[in-house]
């Protein structure tokens, strides 16, 4: 079934092109929302408000793009809805005082984590840092997308990822002490 | 080579793939189910309405009039004018009609509960609230809120009757001739403005139905001196400083609630309070396209009277 029928069975409702399609993307989809929360509970949370929003706009998918990212971009979104809803409050920092000094100079520590690990020290981050490090390292979004998305300015969400960083290295240095 | 800890991160979590919890399928399943099963009962209303076009409209406009007063009636106690016959007449005819009318304002409040919250507690404020305006906001505050309550009840059918009886009861409470008038345009008015709410049709503003909404509402509210939203349908916000900002006139409006949507009924933006307005962006500030955009209104005048307006919005650049 190609995707493009996938997607049609399921605006008509075909239970089972439902099912088929929640089962190709939902291991994506949940490995994404684990990195946006903070426990186990929180992302199977996510994950489902984020699947019945799929089901809900899946008859405004235009086929532009590929239908995976435009799930994701679903999830994403659900993910900051959680947040903005949670209050999650962003200060804007002197970026003069945090430079990126010596940010990756345990880099190589990190490498040698295994991806269980990593998430798991990603899920410790508190949560505007984590959501931050997410849409930029990860997604790849700009700081001015990040800043728009969440409601902040662009030098808040830069200087959130300055101190995400310096947490994940802190994080580090404790676990290895 | 020395990776970056964001490149690590990225390498190793990008693609990262987990198990997910079969119950998560389940409830997005059951979701699913109700959904559609909402959306199909609303959307059969919605064409049999359009269907018989303006004189079905207006007889079913009419007819919700009878029905609802007379639950009105049955329900006031203190009303020894109401004869047998026409409790029987109300009755017979409720039966008929007001199944599905009934419903779909149900649906309607619930969307509202949601939307239109901040107003509703400014309703509430006492003071805010002029005498005779009372059992008209205490249909809609009494219908959300009970809705409010309701909504955790899984029982569709459940909902649909405490919302019919909770703001029955709440209007009968304040009852008097001239109020239930009131209560009854403008429990009309939500009934006639759910017809073209964009979240439960394909086409939410179908020309068609545009011109026989504001012809009855015409016709009920006889011209009298509500002061209501002026509605801008065109605006540019392409920086030039001239009508790059849509807002509303607001002269003799006290409260307004606004909540722009994209064609296919995405609620887009939304903002309360009389001097803000949409700047044509989008919540991920990106700006939203040309095309047209539908948006409704709801107004608290000065007399304390609400207004609710949908209309159609052309964006250009």
């Amino acid at each position: 079934m190609s995707e493009e029928v996938l997607v049609k069975s399921c605006i008509e409702g075909n239970r089972a092109a439902q099912k088929k399609l929640f089962e190709t993307y939902s291991r994506v989809m949940m490995g994404l929302c684990l990195r946006y929360s903070s426990s186990l509970e929180e992302a199977e949370d996510l994950t489902q408000d984020g699947w019945i929003k799929v089901f809900e706009r899946i008859h405004s998918y235009r086929f532009e793009g590929s239908l995976e990212g435009w799930i994701k971009r679903i999830m994403i979104n659900t993910a900051l809805d959680h947040i903005r809803r949670n209050k999650i409050f962003m200060q804007p920092i002197d970026e003069k005082t945090e430079g990126e000094k010596n940010l990756h100079s345990e880099a190589d520590v990190f490498s040698s984590l295994s991806t269980k690990d990593l998430l798991s020290i990603i899920q410790q981050l508190p949560t505007g840092y984590r959501t931050v490090f997410n849409l930029y390292a990860i997604e790849g979004f700009t700081h001015k997308e990040i800043g728009a998305m969440l409601n902040v300015s662009e030098s808040t969400s830069k200087s959130q990822y300055i101190r995400a960083k310096a947490s994940l290295q802190k994080m580090l240095i404790s676990e290895n002490a | 080579m020395e990776k970056r800890i964001e490149e690590i991160f990225k390498d190793a979590l990008g693609k990262y793939e987990a198990d997910v919890n079969p119950k998560v399928w389940n409830a997005v399943q059951a979701s699913i189910v109700t959904k559609v099963a909402l959306v199909s009962a609303s959307t059969k209303t919605g064409n049999f309405l359009s269907n018989i076009g303006l004189k079905g409209t207006l007889w079913i406009a009419s007819a919700s009039i009878v029905t609802i007063s007379g639950l009105l009636f049955v329900l006031n106690t203190n009303d020894n004018n109401s004869s047998v016959e026409a409790k029987k007449a109300a009755t017979e005819k409720s039966n008929n009609i007001s199944k599905p009318l009934v419903q779909k304002e149900q649906i309607i409040t619930k969307e509202e509960s949601i939307k239109f919250s901040p107003l509703n507690k400014i309703e509430s404020d006492p003071k805010s609230i002029t005498t005779n305006n009372i059992p008209l906001e205490n249909v809609i505050i009494g219908s959300s809120s009970n809705n409010g309550l309701s909504k955790t009840l899984s029982e569709k059918n459940e909902q649909t009757a405490s919302t019919a009886t909770g703001s029955n009861n709440l209007a009968v409470s304040e009852a008097s001739k001239n109020h239930d008038q009131e209560a009854k345009i403008n429990t009309l008015h939500e009934q006639l403005n759910s017809k073209s709410n964009p979240s439960f049709s394909e086409e939410p503003f179908s020309k068609q139905q545009e011109p026989a909404f504001d012809q009855i509402e015409n016709y009920l509210l006889g011209n009298s001196s509500i002061n209501q939203p002026k509605l801008p349908n065109i605006f540019s916000p392409n920086h030039d400083g001239i009508n790059d900002i849509f807002r509303l006139y607001t002269k003799g409006i006290k409260n307004l609630e606004v909540t722009v949507f994209d064609k296919i009924g995405q609620k887009i933006y939304h903002w309360t309070g009389t001097e803000a307005g949409w700047d044509g962006r989008l919540s991920n500030g990106s700006d939203a396209e040309t095309g047209t955009y539908y948006y409704s209104v709801k107004a608290i005048t000065e007399e304390g009277k609400i207004c609710i307006k949908q209309s159609q919005l052309q964006l250009v650049r």
